[in-house]
């Protein structure tokens, strides 16, 4: 880009020169304060906040609300992000704080939680229109500077931008509270040690990145407007500076932000069509040369941070004649509800659910069973479905061909995230994999001749030989039956066979795994290589079935739906996931005709099975097989229940 | 049938390892011995490919192996165990064993297979287990063990691959005196039985002046003596540099 600039320098004049360097300030101080929030947040307790955007948002909602109410923006501007940082300490207080001795995925998903309830929250309150912030009185108006005539607000959001961060590093350089914050960060054992109740100090780093978020939402509301979709650009402004700045790193997200700040306010001015992109172009640049940020490091330590799976459970013996028992059920539903539309609603909505099924299936392979927290599956889905409508739209309609050719590109391009990210492990692949995801929805939104843009498109119906309508309800119900039942068995056949078992081994120590003598690289990059495949047969079907795609199939939130869907089934089970998969595409699609803010409710499951029920609805299949008598094969520590008071050493 | 020269790491200013010249032969026990921070776990790191040196070399049957991922180390035959135990925790003694020998299967990466379809490595875990008495273990999780057999499940682990030369860092830690005795014949026991070269890294004194052939004692990073167990015992540095350091 910076060829872009230069090239305009010469038809640029000084004065708007000074006046984007000056825009490009601001926007970096806005930058800086979102991202060391949760870069903090993340170096320290290591947790990784998907709920960021939404107390930055939250931040910007409140400070709105005070101004109304007193008329004061000083007020707004201190009281609202303390109400947000007091509402991350009890988020913290309540769920996380009991549960930091558990993988880093169900940290995630506590925060993914947070965001699907609080994003409703703010909805219900404040509704879904844009909000008219008006520009505090005593920094109205403009000042010269130089031969710029520059608003007084955005040189107040400088100044106070770079005050935080310098209040924040000194706090971190120089108080009592940053030493033993930082040491604990480096060694928590050797903290514990020291009598230090580590866990205090959790709590309270979780409401200085509230803080700094809110904070944050509270200066931008002035100048950047007020809306519900300030959370989600903010989160991924956080995730793109701290993965270019280097996870976790202080120092990273302020020189990240500033290059991030300065990029995207040239590139509005002067290549706004690209604008979206060239964010994603320059994280990928990145990640590919210096996976670990500009300033991050890789540490080794003695023992290599791992995910503890304590929560899984070995796979229940499913018999093939329970699996046929089901599978015969369900073939029959469709003749015996074979009356009008009610009952082909239904036998949709079954449908649908396979589906989803198959994409939990799909990214249980690389959780469950490699120990990969990929954020980003959403690619693969999304890569399947515009396959399937780019091919049907300009060649063919023959399903079996687009199939094909969905599976390929999904398998192509997961096969590449596995290659980039294959040095990676635990959270920063969590992290590269959200951002490869964000850059291909951004590709579909930008390159809209190709894509259709923002509206998707819609297609034609897809023919199964020929003669076979897909799009019609029963055929698909069939289809996807068909598929979901194949792809079942051909994951359980691979997770048992010696790759499956050398799959397991990463998950538990990749270290150990190359020690022994695996390529763990190479079976990363193929793991990923079936699971988008699957995936991107799930994103396939889907727009068989809608004869329509958009961009939303690539949206993150889809990761975030696929990763709850395996929660909630049960971790490293295969068949759980589909269990997780189908109940929460039935939940959405049902609890959406009775309530709008339907996603709230699944907020509020997804956090109580993360904290009570961490093995899924598959531990009930225990509970019931001990409930017949029937203890065969159940296990003895499936207790639900017991795992969410945990041993934080500071009891 | 190792050598290095020059062998040398930095974590920044601190030397770990300095200018280390070993030249180790295939016969008998050869122990590693220094106080805390002398840098012998980082010597092991060096030699097996998880650090990689800030300069210097090493030679493994005249081969140069410098650098070398670790998983290509254990291909040439050296295998090791780590200090702190490092198991595939959720997963059973035997699948942990299982895993490890698998890897020696030219099948290993098969998809379209049952891993119980390979017979030998199925019957070589058995007869690892049993060599390590772990037998009645099989089917309990690793992490589930006690402190004493999850040691030996982290030398089993290095065992399984087969090597020739095998690294064991401080394979008795924590463990009781008893019990270490107990470990100790174990492991001269099966490096015997499969002909394997051991070099040993080891706190307890006496006992590396028991079973060692050859001792070499690091200090700071550096070479402070080598020699055989009478040399080692009569040598003056040594036993001003183990003073103060007495009782840990
Ligand atoms: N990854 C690392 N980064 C920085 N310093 C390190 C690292 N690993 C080890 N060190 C330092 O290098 C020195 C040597 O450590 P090493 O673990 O090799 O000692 P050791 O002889 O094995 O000690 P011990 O008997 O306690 O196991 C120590 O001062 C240690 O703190
Ligand atoms: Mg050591």
């Amino acid at each position: 880009m910076i060829h872009h600039i230069s090239l305009a320098a010469f038809d640029v004049s000084t004065t708007q020169l000074v006046f984007l360097l000056l825009n490009g300030l601001a926007l970096s101080m806005l930058y800086i304060l979102i991202a060391s929030g949760f870069a903090v947040i993340f170096g320290i307790t290591d947790v990784l906040n998907f709920a960021h955007g939404i107390f930055y948002m939250l931040g910007a909602y409140l400070a709105f609300t005070v101004v109304d109410a007193t008329g004061s923006f000083f007020v707004a501007l201190i009281l609202g992000p303390l109400v947000v940082a007091g509402l991350g300490i009890a988020v913290e207080r309540l769920t996380l704080h009991h549960i930091y001795d558990r993988s880093p995925l169900y940290h995630v998903l506590i925060t993914f939680g947070v965001l699907l309830i609080v994003t409703d929250v703010v909805e219900l309150i404040w509704g879904t229109g844009t909000k008219f912030f008006p520009t505090p009185e005593l920094l109205g108006g403009a000042i010269a500077i130089g031969p710029v005539i520059y608003p007084r607000y955005r040189i107040f959001t400088i100044g106070a931008g770079a005050l935080i961060a310098f209040l924040t590093w000194a706090l971190f350089r120089y108080s009592d509270f940053g030493l033993i914050v930082r040491a604990g960060a480096q060694d928590k054992q050797t903290v514990r040690l020291m009598g230090v109740n580590i866990g205090r100090y959790y709590t309270l780093i979780f409401g200085l990145g509230t803080f700094l978020a809110a904070i944050a939402g509270a200066l931008a509301a002035p100048f950047l407007s007020v809306n519900p979709e300030m959370g989600n650009e903010a989160l991924i402004i956080a995730f793109v500076v701290v993965a270019i700045g280097g996870l976790g790193s202080f120092g990273g997200s302020i020189v990240a932000g500033v290059i991030v700040g300065f990029v995207q306010t040239f590139t509005n001015t002067f290549a706004s069509e690209l604008s979206g992109f060239v964010l994603y172009g320059l994280l990928f640049g990145v990640l590919v040369l210096k996976p670990e940020g500009i300033l991050g490091t890789y540490e080794i330590r003695e023992q290599a941070a791992k995910l503890s799976y304590d929560e899984t459970i070995k796979p229940v013996n499913l018999t093939d004649r329970r699996v046929m028992a089901v599978v015969g059920l369900l073939l029959i539903i469709p003749f015996v509800s074979r009356l009008p539309s009610v009952s082909q609603y239904g036998v949709g909505l079954i449908a649908l659910m396979f589906v989803w099924g198959i994409f939990a299936l799909s990214l249980d392979t690389v959780i469950g069973y490699t120990g990969l927290i990929s954020f980003g599956h959403a690619a693969f889905y999304g890569i399947g479905s515009y396959a399937v409508a780019l091919l049907t739209v300009n060649f063919t309609n023959s399903f079996v061909i687009a199939l094909a050719v969905a599976i390929l590109f999904a398998a192509a391009v997961a096969w590449l995230v596995g290659a980039i990210s294959a040095r990676l492990s635990g959270l920063y692949f969590a992290v590269v994999t959200f951002a490869v995801g964000q850059m291909l929805y951004q590709l579909a939104l930008s390159w809209s001749s190709f894509t259709g843009g923002s509206n998707g498109f819609a297609i034609d119906h897809v023919m199964l030989f020929g003669i076979i309508d897909l799009s019609e309800t029963f055929a698909f119900y069939y289809i996807s039956l068909l598929l979901l039942v194949s792809l079942y068995y051909v994951t359980k056949r691979i997770m048992d066979s010696p790759f499956g078992l050398q799959l397991q081994a990463i998950r538990e120590s990749e270290r150990r795994a190359k020690f022994v003598g695996y390529d763990t690289n190479k079976a990363k990059r193929r793991i990923f290589a079936i699971s988008g495949a699957i995936g991107g047969v799930a994103g396939a079907l889907v727009t068989t079935r809608q004869t329509f795609t958009s961009p939303d199939s690539l949206y993150w939130i889809v990761s975030g739906d696929a990763l709850f869907a395996v929660i909630l089934g049960g971790v490293g089970t295969l068949f759980g996931p589909i269990i997780g998969g189908a109940v929460l595409i039935g939940l959405d699609q049902l609890l959406t005709i009775y309530f709008d803010q339907w996603r709230m409710i699944l907020g509020f499951v997804l956090i109580v099975i993360v904290l009570f029920a961490p093995r899924g609805l598959v531990s009930f299949y225990y509970i019931l097989e001990d409930a017949l008598g029937n203890d065969r094969d159940a296990d003895p520590t499936a207790s639900a229940g017991s795992d969410a008071d945990s041993i934080n050493g500071d009891k | 049938m190792l050598e290095t020269k020059h062998l040398t790491k930095k974590f920044g200013e601190l030397q770990a390892v300095s200018d280390v010249n070993l030249s180790i032969s295939r016969d008998g026990i050869h122990s590693i011995i220094g106080p805390n921070g002398a840098g012998k776990s980082t010597l092991f790191h060096l030699l097996t490919g998880y650090l990689k040196p800030t300069e210097g070399e090493i030679r493994y049957n005249e081969e140069d192996i410098t650098g070398l991922a670790p998983r290509k180390i254990v291909r040439k035959g050296i295998s090791r165990s780590f200090q702190i135990a490092d198991l595939f925790e959720g997963l059973t003694v035997k699948e942990n064993l299982q895993i490890a020998t698998q890897a020696l299967d030219e099948k290993r990466n098969a998809i379209w297979m049952s891993s119980d379809a390979l017979t030998t490595t199925l019957e070589k875990t058995d007869q690892l287990m049993a060599d390590l008495e772990l037998s009645e273990l099989s089917d309990v999780r690793a992490d589930a063990l006690s402190h004493g057999d999850q040691r030996k499940l982290e030398m089993g682990l290095a065992l399984a691959v087969e090597p020739d030369l095998i690294l064991l860092d401080e394979p008795t830690a924590g463990m009781g005196k008893q019990e270490s005795v107990q470990m100790m014949n174990l492991i001269q026991r099966i490096v015997n039985d499969r002909d394997i070269k051991l070099i040993l890294i080891e706190h307890d004194i006496e006992m590396v002046m028991q079973i060692s052939d050859r001792i070499t004692v690091l200090n700071r990073g550096e070479i402070l003596a080598e020699g055989d167990p009478k040399e080692i015992q009569a040598n003056e540095r040594v036993q001003e540099a183990y003073i103060g350091t007495e009782g840990e």
